[in-house]
């Protein structure tokens, strides 16, 4: 493999999270040891960032909180599962996305049926000329977006916040989710044409 | 709408923020802490080892086991933990903090001191040490590899070969790589985010039940050997014909492997899989726990090749066991 070539292959990686003080290394230490009051001054900054991901996805303030709360719950409890201590942001992070994942699902599971936003989309025979007029009022167009959001499926609505929100590249979104890099991209893709398909379906 | 029918990235943002910054958060801190304080907290490292389904795990025995697991482990002279440097570790090993005190506890338990690898690490040809890996990984590369980040229960290489290339170049990502992975469950068959019911602990009982998975064409199950430890291997992919769906994948698609807040992994058209489920031992009684190996290419046209690097790399991996302490 040439340098350059290697070099294609190196560049391609996931921007990392600052590295952690020793003093917060040292507090996931003590958490892991049971210290509660550690794990208090560990997540007391992490809370409120963690609860504005999960209102990005859930978009209702009672299951934002109680999905919050379940994510601090796990953490600690899992805490000794974290190997490596430097790592703790990432590892908050994929319990924040994958609970409120799963609390979505859970949500959709009691609905009668699942309803594609595309399939329904191709069934109401809506046009596929996708440019339509500007809108001109920048709130009610982004009121149309987040009810187009609303009607996204569980992975589509995580991997936009994670993208588009908390800016992560692919590379950890792959990781968060546990799936390749590609279907990463691939679903990323997916997700905002469904979104734009949700929008045709708002618009009706 | 862009001219390709997308929303535009900013009006995306726009809006998530917006919907981010509704609700109030006060309260939320005490009520968390709250739970936190009624919560028991998993202890060390029995967390990530697993009871058979059904059976507790008894404190007790795992003592006195790993009692014995000590004995054994300074019988055959592991230098691992006592921090020895080994001749001929690549770039990218950690360097063990020297601790003249027998510690029979999984190397991990020192991670704050180990310095995990870059990601996207270069592998050259030589031994490597498979950074936080448990069990301790080594692996000899022949050709060149890459690492990309890894953990205690995740570490993948990817083959720095022209096809992956190509790959990174017009799309960002490898076709092709090997992933290393422990306690990986099956994946629940009707696409819930959990794991199947009824699938017992050992490298037996998982590649049996992928063995017949609905929606997939897969080979009989063969015994393996890998770095010393005993399983299985099936090769894998989805069946044209099966029209397996998930209501969240838009194309075809068979749920395969799953771990809790980590991983949910499954078939999709195109792909080849080799998957290698080892058997983690000794360990004391009433506690399984396995490593699986996945080759993976989204191109078939590359997958004997990639077969070819892979497979001799596996057949380098050198596991060390080190059961938990009390």
């Amino acid at each position: 493999v040439s340098e350059s070539a290697q070099h294609a292959l190196e560049h391609v990686q996931p921007d990392q999270p600052e590295s952690p003080t020793t003093a917060e290394v040292d507090l996931v230490k003590r958490a892991r040891q049971g210290d509660r009051e550690a794990f208090g001054r560990l997540t007391a900054d992490r809370i409120e960032p963690a609860f504005r991901t999960a209102m990005a996805i859930l978009g209702h303030e009672a299951d934002a909180r109680d999905a919050t709360q379940e994510v601090f719950v796990k953490a600690w409890r899992e805490l000794g599962a974290l190997r490596d201590l430097h790592r703790f942001d990432a590892w908050l992070g994929s319990i924040v996305v994958n609970t409120c994942r799963s609390a979505l699902r859970r949500r959709h599971q009691s609905r009668a049926r699942e309803i594609s936003v595309e399939a329904m989309a191709e069934g109401l025979g809506l046009p596929q000329d996708r440019s339509g007029p500007d809108f001109a009022d920048q709130s009610a167009e982004l009121d149309l977006l987040e009810r187009a959001f609303d009607r996204l499926v569980p992975d589509d609505r995580v991997l936009l916040v994670m993208h588009h929100m908390d800016h992560r590249p692919v590379a950890l979104i792959a990781s968060s989710l546990g799936i390749p890099e590609g279907t990463a991209k691939s679903r990323l893709h997916t997700a905002r044409r469904r979104l734009g398909a949700a929008i045709e379906v708002e618009r009706q | 709408m862009n001219d390709d029918g997308l929303i535009p990235d900013g009006r995306i943002a726009g809006m998530l923020s917006r919907r981010a910054a509704r609700g109030d958060v006060s309260g939320l801190e005490a009520q968390i802490q709250g739970a936190v304080l009624e919560a028991p907290q998993r202890t060390g490292p029995f967390g990530w080892l697993r009871p058979p389904p059904g059976r507790g795990v008894h404190f007790a025995t795992i003592g006195v086991m790993a009692l014995a697991a000590a004995v054994i482990i300074g019988a055959v002279g592991i230098v691992l933990i006592s921090g020895a440097p080994s001749p001929g570790l690549g770039p990218w090993s950690p360097t063990p903090t020297p601790d003249p005190t027998p510690n029979i506890t999984p190397r991990a338990s020192t991670s704050a001191e180990i310095h995990l690898p870059r990601p996207w690490t270069t592998l050259g040809p030589g031994r490597h040490v498979a950074g936080t890996f448990w069990p301790d990984l080594r692996l000899t590369t022949e050709d060149t590899w890459l690492s990309e980040p890894g953990s205690d229960m995740f570490f993948s290489v990817v083959p720095a070969n022209d096809a992956n290339v190509r790959a990174v170049r017009s799309a960002g990502f490898p076709v092709t790589f090997v992933d290393v992975f422990r306690n990986i469950s099956v994946a629940a068959a009707d696409c819930t985010d959990a794991a199947e019911p009824g699938v017992g602990p050992t490298a037996t009982d998982i590649v049996g039940a992928l063995a017949v998975r609905p929606g997939l064409i897969v080979t009989e199950p063969i015994a393996v050997t890998i770095g010393g430890l005993r399983g299985e291997m099936v090769d894998l992919e989805l069946d044209p014909d099966s029209g397996g769906r998930c209501p969240a994948v838009e194309n075809p698609y068979v749920p395969l492997i799953y771990a809790p807040d980590f991983l949910t992994w499954g078939v999709e058209p195109g792909e080849k899989w080799r998957i290698v489920v080892i058997d983690v031992a000794p360990l004391p009684p009433d506690m399984f726990a396995t490593v699986m190996i996945v080759i993976w290419s989204s191109d078939e046209a590359a997958w004997d090749d990639h077969l070819a690097v892979s497979m001799p790399l596996l057949e380098t991996f050198e596991f060390t066991v080190t059961p938990p302490a009390p």
